[in-house]
C-alpha cells in the first residue's frame, strides 16, 4: 500500500474570530508513522482531523498529502481513508456493498471490486461476512468492517477518529492489537485521535497532546511519559506528582520535601521549576533518606496489582504506587520511609 | 401477606380502552354497518347496486380519474415537500422551526377555508388572472374550475402531511452517513443519491401512502375548485346523496372507496409494517 507522509503547517481555525478552535498547529507525520492525537475534548484535535479529511477548511495554513497540497480539494478527492467513531457503515447496504463502496465510486469494474472487497474483509478477519447488513454485526464487527471500506481502496493516509471509543474494555483492548497489526502489514500512515492516554501510549511511534487547540507536544510515548515539557502534558499522561521548587543549581532543587536532585542540570540558579516526579518511581525504603521526613498515609486504594497511596511528604501531597509484592509491608502501618532514584526526576522548565 | 402490584390493572388493558371501543363502535362500526346494509338493500335486498357500478362507464372513468389524480398530487407533493423537508432536517435550528411552522400553519388552516383562498386567488378578477393578462397572456387562462386549479389546491393541501412524514425520518439520518460517503470518494451529488435518498426512503413510502390515501376520498377541493367534467369519486358519492337521493348506490360506491383505500393500506402493510406508517419510520 502507498503510503504518504502528511504535513500540517501553521494551521489554524476559528468559527467565531476570537476562540481558536486549532491554534498554529504544525506537525509532520512521517510516511507509515502512526501518530495519536491525544488530549481532551475540545483541545482540536478531532477539529485538526476534520480539516485533513476536507470536512472543515483551516482559516489559515496549510495541509499536504505527500507532495501535493490538499487544503482546496473536496473531501471526496483526497483520497484519505477514515474510520467514523460510530462507524458510519451504510445501514441499507451489505457488508459487502458497503467495503466495495470507495471501490464503485472510483469506477472499478465489478469483478476487481469484488476481489478486493474480499481480501480488505479478509485483512481484518471478515472472511464470509459479505452477505450480512451491518445491523447483524457486533460492535467489534462493524468496526472491522470500517476499516475494511477505509483501507480497500488504498487511500494515502487513514485516519482514525475515536473507533474503539465504543467498544467494551476487552474487545478495545482486542482491536488495539488488531489496528496494530494491520498497520504493520500494511505499512499505511495512520493518524489516531483519542482521548484515552493508555491507547496512544501503547499503539503509536508518536503521540502529539493537544490542548486548547495548541499541540502541547510531540514526540515517542516515551518521550512523551518520561520527559513532559509542560505541567499540561505531565498531568494528561499517566497519575503525577507535581513539586514546585527552586534550583539550587547543579540539579539540585529546594521544595517542600527538602533538597531534591533531579535528572537535569540545565536550570539556572533561583530559577522556579516543576518537577515531576511518578507515583510508580517512588518506593518504599527502610531507613530515612537525606534526613527527609517518613510519608504520612492518609489513605490507600488497592488495586489488587498494585496500591494506590495517597499522602504527604511534609507538606506536599504525595501519591505513591506500590506493587503488588510490596504492598504487604504497608499493612497496619501509617508512615514509612520512601526513596527514588534522582534520574526519575524530571524537571519540566 | 402476599402483596398484589396492581389490583385495579389486573384485567388487563380492557378498562382503558373500553371508552374508546364504545365511541369508535357507536359512532363509527355502526353507522359504517348501516352503510353496508344500505348498499345491499336500497331499493330492494341485492348486489344489484354493485352490479350497476361494473357496468357503469361512468364510474369507471371516475375511478380512473380519482387514482391518476391522487396519483398527480401525491408526486407533486413528494416534489415539493422533498426539498422542503430536507432544508429542515439539515439546516439550522431556528430556519428548521421557521420552515416547520409554515407548513404548519398551512395545515392548521381548515380546508374550507382554503378553498375558497384558492378561489380567491385563481377566480377571474384575481391577481393571478390579473398577472398573467398584465404580461400580456390575452385572453387571460381560465385557471379556476380546471383540473389544474384542482390539483394545485390538493397538492397544496396535502404538502404538510408529506413533509412531516419525510422530516421525521431526515431528522434520524446521521449527517455522518453523506460525510463517510464524500470521503470514501462519491461527489456530493453522489453521496445524495446512493446514501441519503435511501435513507430517506421510508419517509418517502410513508408520506406517499398518507397522501395518497387521504387524496382517495378528497371531498371539496374538487368539487368547489375542480371541473365538472373530472369528478372525483367522493364528488359522485355526495351527487347520489343530494342530488339523486340514491342511497343505495351512494352507500355502494362509498364502500368501494372503502375497500380500495384498504387495499393501497394493505398492500403497505404487506411490505412495511403499518406500525412503521405511525412511527415515522423507525423499525
Amino acid at each position: 500500500m502507498n503510503a504518504r507522509s502528511l504535513t500540517l503547517s501553521n494551521i489554524t481555525k476559528t468559527y467565531d474570530g476570537r476562540h481558536m478552535a486549532a491554534d498554529d498547529v504544525s506537525l509532520d507525520i512521517k510516511a507509515g508513522e502512526f501518530v495519536s492525537f491525544l488530549g481532551p475534548s475540545g483541545s482540536g484535535k478531532t477539529t485538526t482531523l476534520m480539516m485533513i479529511a476536507g470536512f472543515q477548511h483551516p482559516t489559515s495554513g496549510e495541509i499536504r498529502l505527500g507532495e501535493r497540497a490538499i487544503d482546496n480539494l473536496p473531501p471526496h478527492k483526497r483520497n484519505i481513508g477514515m474510520v467514523f467513531q460510530n462507524y458510519a457503515l451504510f445501514p441499507h447496504m451489505t457488508v459487502a456493498d458497503n467495503v466495495g463502496f470507495p471501490l464503485r465510486m472510483r469506477g472499478v469494474a465489478k469483478q476487481d471490486k469484488e476481489r478486493r472487497s474480499r481480501e480488505a474483509l479478509a485483512k481484518v478477519g471478515l472472511q464470509g461476512f459479505e452477505k450480512r447488513v451491518p445491523s447483524e454485526l457486533s460492535g467489534g464487527q462493524q468496526q472491522r468492517v470500517a476499516l475494511a471500506r477505509a483501507l480497500v481502496f488504498e487511500p494515502d493516509i487513514i485516519l482514525l477518529d475515536e473507533p474503539l471509543g465504543a467498544l467494551d474494555k476487552a474487545l478495545r483492548e482486542h482491536m488495539q492489537v488488531e489496528l496494530k497489526r494491520i498497520h504493520k502489514d500494511l505499512g499505511v500512515t495512520m493518524v489516531y485521535v483519542t482521548h484515552d492516554q493508555s491507547e496512544a501510549m501503547t499503539m503509536s511511534d508518536r503521540i502529539a497532546v493537544f490542548n486548547q487547540g495548541r499541540i502541547e507536544q510531540v514526540g515517542t510515548p516515551n518521550e512523551i511519559y518520561r520527559a513532559p515539557k509542560t505541567r499540561f502534558v505531565a498531568c494528561f499522561i499517566g497519575d503525577s506528582n507535581l513539586i514546585e521548587g527552586s534550583a539550587l543549581g547543579g540539579g539540585r532543587f529546594d521544595t517542600p520535601v527538602g533538597i531534591v536532585e533531579a535528572r537535569s542540570s540545565q536550570t539556572d540558579r533561583n530559577r522556579r521549576a516543576d518537577l515531576l516526579l511518578r507515583p510508580e518511581m517512588i518506593r518504599i525504603a527502610e531507613t530515612s533518606q537525606g534526613g527527609r521526613q517518613p510519608l504520612k498515609i492518609d489513605s490507600t486504594i488497592n488495586y489488587g496489582d498494585n496500591l494506590l497511596v495517597i499522602g504527604k511528604l511534609g507538606s506536599q501531597a504525595i501519591r505513591m504506587r506500590v506493587p503488588g509484592a510490596d504492598a504487604r509491608r504497608l499493612e497496619g502501618v501509617s508512615e514509612c520511609h520512601v526513596t527514588w532514584r534522582a534520574e526519575d526526576v524530571h524537571v519540566i522548565a | 401477606m402476599k402483596l398484589r402490584t396492581s389490583p385495579v390493572f389486573v384485567e388487563g388493558p380492557m378498562p382503558l380502552i373500553a371508552p374508546a371501543v364504545m365511541f369508535l363502535s357507536l359512532f363509527f362500526l355502526v353507522p359504517l354497518g348501516y352503510v353496508v346494509w344500505m348498499s345491499l338493500s336500497q331499493p330492494v335486498i341485492g348486489l344489484q347496486n354493485f352490479g350497476r357500478l361494473l357496468n357503469s362507464s361512468l364510474f369507471a372513468s371516475v375511478l380512473y380519474s380519482t387514482f391518476k389524480t391522487a396519483l398527480l398530487v401525491t408526486l407533486l407533493s413528494l416534489l415539493f415537500a422533498y426539498p422542503l423537508a430536507y432544508a429542515a432536517a439539515n439546516g439550522s435550528k431556528r430556519f428548521a422551526t421557521f420552515l416547520l411552522t409554515v407548513v404548519a400553519l398551512s395545515f392548521w388552516t381548515s380546508y374550507l377555508v382554503r378553498t375558497y383562498a384558492w378561489m380567491v386567488i385563481l377566480g377571474n378578477q384575481g391577481p393571478v388572472t390579473a398577472l398573467l393578462s398584465w404580461l400580456g397572456w390575452d385572453p387571460a387562462p381560465k385557471i379556476l374550475f380546471t383540473t389544474f386549479s384542482a390539483t394545485l389546491a390538493m397538492t397544496h393541501a396535502l404538502i404538510p402531511f408529506m413533509t412531516m412524514s419525510l422530516f421525521a425520518v431526515m431528522k434520524r439520518i446521521d449527517p455522518l452517513y453523506v460525510r463517510a460517503a464524500e470521503n470514501l470518494g462519491a461527489h456530493p451529488l453522489r453521496a445524495f443519491v446512493s446514501v441519503y435518498l435511501p435513507l430517506s426512503a421510508p419517509g418517502i413510502v410513508n408520506g406517499c401512502t398518507l397522501v395518497f390515501i387521504t387524496c382517495l376520498g378528497f371531498y371539496v377541493m374538487p368539487v368547489l375548485l375542480g371541473s365538472p367534467r373530472d369528478q372525483m369519486i367522493a364528488g359522485i358519492i355526495g351527487d347520489q346523496i343530494e342530488q339523486t337521493l340514491d342511497f343505495g348506490l351512494g352507500s355502494a360506491i362509498s364502500i368501494v372507496l372503502l375497500a380500495l383505500t384498504l387495499a393501497v393500506y394493505a398492500v403497505y402493510n404487506r411490505f412495511f409494517g403499518l406500525d412503521r406508517l405511525w412511527a415515522g419510520g423507525d423499525r
